[in-house]
């Protein structure tokens, strides 16, 4: 058996098992059964949805995916930035929010053959991140670089994302904060600007911040022009 | 005439895949290497992560015993892959004599690093390098490498004999050619038709070119390959298609033709080099 008919044999007999207890609590008229099995569907289907978000986008990489040669790839934490391209240009997004700044370089060495020659790679840096990686980041990892960093921890949990980061998952889908500031900066990490430089890769390096957090005023950027 | 110096055992110089998506059935498999042998295509290309080697090897030793083709007509080749050189730090010879085990030959024709993990790569050319001197190997080779790979392993004196490349009409690659043919490295072409994108298919100046020569879309991007001098692997579970794509050798494109291929170049890529191969 394949595996992803090994995924979608447990994946059905998990719903029949579901469906069972569900009827079972509702015959029995057990209220705390019932509210408990609702509330873990209902955990489980917002895990699906973050983890469709995130894998449907990892997708693209693949022989199938239809997203080629992009003008731009844009790396980093959750904000709008939608604005500041140049109109007309194609790019694709990786983002998430709270991401490290190494793990926006371990998913730049991943995914950068998806622009076009000379292309550009804008790196969106919070700052902020707790953890260096997230199960966000995982999927975009191949196998290789899972066993050379050590993250088999990730690799299993990766498909259970509103477990392991309940709160990024929230934010993720119900809160992508629009209000930022966007100062272009030098990239800090030396190895992001060798590795561009080296594939002859246009690279911009963005700090975001919370505009609550600065008493900026309105100084967005308009790198993109 | 080019064809001549690049072709690869003794056949007509094309290559039969068993990739990820070719057949697995000893039955269907021994019945396509029966057919291209008949056809002409002597060369085949197998790795570890196909999970082809054992039922290719059991369909050419089938094909030697009926006595049409001897080893030596044939051309063989195979793969290290990614996990193979992380595992051991490049040092393969295992995972090679493995193969040779899995496939019951003596000696594989060429062996090629499947992916150029900047990390293991140059461990991995040594030690294949090695191996090419005890003669398990005949010729050594890399896949999915760009210009600034090949640069910087004739810089490290690891100069390879063969290269594969993604390669068709909307992805020429001829930088990756040009440097090729200046070292005299052999480049062959896997996804030659590019799985006969929709853009290649519909496509109105190989649909003349087809009525032209009088010959399917598929055989003319498969002789712009040789007469670009460019090996194609193509990979096929039908019987009919390897007789079609054997079919190439009774013409040739014109100058006009072959550039008019080229220029339909736009870089496209079916297999994204980092998504496979981090650090690429």
């Amino acid at each position: 058996m394949s595996r992803i008919l090994k995924k979608r044999y447990i994946f059905n007999i998990g719903i029949v098992i579901y469906g069972c207890l569900l009827i079972y609590g509702f015959s029995r008229g057990n209220a705390i059964i019932v509210s408990c099995l609702f509330f873990t569907g209902l955990l489980f289907c917002f895990n699906l949805l973050v983890y469709k978000k995130i894998k449907n986008n990892a997708d693209q990489f693949n022989s199938n995916g239809i997203i080629r040669n992009v003008d731009y790839l844009i790396i980093g934490v959750s904000c709008d930035y939608k604005h500041l391209l140049p109109e007309g240009a194609t790019y694709i997004e990786i983002i998430a929010p709270n991401r490290s700044l190494i793990a926006s370089y371990e998913i730049l060495r991943h995914t950068h053959s998806i622009l076009k020659d000379k292309g550009t790679i804008v790196i969106l840096d919070g700052g902020n991140a707790k953890r260096v990686f997230t199960a966000f980041d995982v999927l975009y990892f191949h196998s290789i670089t899972i066993k050379r960093m050590n993250l088999e921890y990730w690799n299993v949990f990766k498909y259970f994302p509103v477990l392991t980061n309940p709160f990024t998952s929230i934010k993720m889908i119900f809160f992508r904060n629009n209000k930022k500031t966007y100062i272009e900066k030098t990239c800090p990490s030396k190895e992001i600007i060798v590795f561009c430089k080296e594939r002859e890769l246009k690279l911009i390096y963005i700090k975001v911040n919370n505009r609550s957090h600065k008493k900026e005023k309105d100084n967005d950027l308009r790198i993109f022009e | 005439m080019y064809l001549e110096s690049i072709c690869l055992g003794k056949g007509n110089g094309l290559f039969i895949g068993s990739g990820l998506s070719s057949e697995k059935q000893y039955d269907n498999l021994l019945n396509i290497v029966n057919v291209g042998i008949s056809a002409g295509i002597c060369s085949f290309d197998t790795a570890p992560s196909y999970k082809t080697e054992v039922v290719l090897g059991n369909a050419i030793r089938a094909c030697l015993k009926l006595g049409n083709v001897t080893r030596e007509d044939l051309y063989i080749q195979t793969k290290v892959d990614a996990w193979q050189m992380q595992e051991k730090n490049g040092d393969v010879y295992e995972y090679v004599i493995d193969s040779l085990d899995k496939m019951q030959l003596q000696y594989f024709d060429s062996v090629l690093v499947h992916w150029p993990i900047p990390e293991y790569l140059e461990n991995t050319m040594i030690n294949l390098r090695m191996m090419k001197e005890c003669g398990i190997i005949r010729n050594i080779g890399v896949c999915n490498v760009r210009k600034r790979h090949i640069k910087q392993m004739i810089d490290n004196h690891l100069l390879p004999d063969i290269i594969q490349i993604e390669r068709n009409p909307l992805r020429t690659s001829n930088d990756e050619i040009e440097i090729c043919k200046e070292n005299d490295i052999i480049v062959q072409a896997y996804s030659p038709l590019c799985k006969m994108n929709s853009k290649l298919k519909n496509n109105i100046l190989l649909q003349a070119m087809s009525q032209k020569y009088g010959k399917s879309i598929g055989q003319i991007i498969l002789r712009w390959h040789i007469d670009t001098g460019v090996i194609p692997i193509f990979t096929s579970t039908k019987v009919d298609r390897i007789q079609e794509y054997s079919n190439i050798f009774d013409f040739s494109l014109s100058i006009e033709d072959i550039l008019k291929i080229s220029s339909l170049n736009e870089n496209y890529k079916l297999y994204l080099e980092s998504w496979l191969c981090p650090g690429f």
